[in-house]
């Protein structure tokens, strides 16, 4: 138990030392410290131990608990070097795509969504911020602290808890849900733009023509969206130059 | 002029935000939706620096930062773009804050990036087994703490830039902060529709949007 909270709590860092070569890999080796040392005077073994457990590794950082909990129970274990070997690179992939679908892709912009839409109905900023802290990390944590469990219990058969886990269903359940608060943000911020003296309704058409085409375009534009905002700032004080308020 | 306590906090919070972003927790300190709400509290201001932050968000919403995607970091943005806003006042205080904000998240994102390039250089021979387990541990914090430093850095460097703006800046902005919260809203409005079209099979979209688009006409009616 202690070492699976220990496990728990290097897991939140793990990515403090993400490099270009190694991904993850050297952070995946530092969180599995304690449970490497295993003080049995082979030094040649030791170096490789960590060696192999420092070596290119990429996942998404809530499921790296997974790998950890299971990587660490294998070492202990004293399993076959190579078996270890394969399996870290095997379980990597699984990982990294179940958890951007999950988690990058469809719970984070949801959750956003949520404090978007309560920000948007003029709810007190702080307990904006809080609900979406609050809603957000009770699953974040909630994986980290799965994955740590089955890592450490199944070993190599943490694929039987993966796909009982069901990542893409509930994505599918849950970018609902986030649909429907994307309609309630829309929907508020029609109101709330309506009431704008003389801007309403130039500002919802180009309002809905904007969603329109991020809707149809995808993301083939969206790295304009800065450059927009930014020639949106210059534009409005070229104006004020040019036609001065009063 | 910002008390040095205040200061202290936020460059604090620049750098909670530009560890959270990628090294440490991932907790979504990081959003701009919270890193500029708590500036804004900071501040004396939140309900500013959550509308900035929101406004930052909406530009970035949707973004994927899988497998060391290039991406900005809105998150230490945030500060400096807050404090434009509260400092500066008005409508031009706020469009001046979003342009400060969505410049920093590029000069961000471009940070991590060298950031990463020196986390390969102090963690080099860490796979070949070389190093002892001190020596692998000090590498890795020192990876955090630099990342830390880069983000207080960088809020130095934002809020710097917000002190360096004319003052009569903000006084040529045309706009209200209604009309120009409005503006800032439009880009958002295209990352929204990219959203909801990256969620390409959830159950019964239409009905769902539309649902939402009429149950949010009628609250925000009804809390209006």
């Amino acid at each position: 138990m202690k070492s699976q909270r220990t496990l728990l709590a290097r897991s939140f860092l793990v990515q403090g030392s993400w490099n270009y070569r190694t991904l993850l890999g050297t952070g995946m080796l530092w969180a599995l410290l304690p449970l490497l040392r295993r003080g049995d005077g082979d030094e040649t073994a030791a170096r490789a131990r960590l060696g192999r457990n420092g070596e290119h590794f990429n996942a998404h950082p809530y499921l790296t608990p997974v790998a950890l909990g299971a990587l660490g129970q294998l070492e202990r274990a004293g399993e076959d070097p190579e078996r270890i070997r394969r399996f870290r690179k095997a379980l990597a992939g699984p990982l990294g795509s179940l958890g951007d679908t999950f988690v990058w892709a469809v719970w984070r912009p949801v959750c956003l969504l949520v404090a978007l839409t309560l920000a948007t109905l003029a709810i007190p900023p702080l307990l904006v911020a809080v609900a979406f802290l609050t809603l957000y990390n009770v699953v974040h944590v909630g994986l980290r602290a799965w994955g740590i469990r089955v890592g450490s219990e199944l070993g190599f058969r943490v694929s039987e808890a993966l796909r009982r886990l069901r990542l893409p269903h509930w994505a599918e359940r849950i970018g609902a849900v986030g649909v429907l608060f994307l309609g309630l943000l829309s929907g508020a911020l029609t109101v709330r733009g309506l009431e704008l003296p003389g801007w309403g309704l130039p500002w919802l058409l180009g309002g809905a023509t904007f969603f329109l085409v991020g809707f149809t375009k995808g993301d083939l534009f969206r790295r304009w969206v800065p450059a927009l905002a930014l020639v949106s700032v210059v534009g409005g004080l070229l104006a004020g130059l040019v036609w001065p308020l009063g | 002029m910002i008390e040095p306590v205040t200061l202290g906090l936020l460059l604090l919070l620049g750098a909670w935000a530009a560890l959270d972003t990628t090294s440490a927790g991932q907790f979504m300190i990081s959003r701009p939706l919270v890193s500029g709400t708590l500036a804004g509290w900071i501040l004396g201001d939140p309900a500013t620096g959550l509308l900035a932050g929101a406004l930052l968000e909406g530009m970035d919403l949707g973004g994927v930062p899988a497998g060391g995607a290039r991406l900005p970091e809105p998150g230490p943005a945030a500060v400096p773009a807050v404090l434009a806003a509260v400092e500066l006042g008005g409508g031009g205080g706020l469009a001046l804050g979003l342009g400060i904000g969505v410049v920093w998240s590029r000069v961000g994102g471009s940070s991590m990036e060298l950031q990463r390039r020196l986390n390969g250089v102090v963690t080099r021979g860490i796979e070949e087994g070389r190093i002892t387990p001190r020596g692998i541990a000090v590498r890795h914090w020192s990876c955090l703490g630099l990342d830390g430093c880069r983000g207080m850095v960088l809020t130095a460097l934002g809020i710097a830039s917000v002190w360096a703006l004319p003052s009569s800046l903000p006084e040529i902005w045309p706009l209200e902060r209604g009309p120009t919260a409005a503006l800032f809203v439009l880009p958002a409005a295209y990352s929204a529709g990219s959203l909801l079209r990256s969620w390409r099979s959830p159950l019964h979209r239409g009905a769902l949007f539309l649902a939402g688009l009429i149950g949010g006409s009628f609250l925000a009616a009804l809390l209006a």
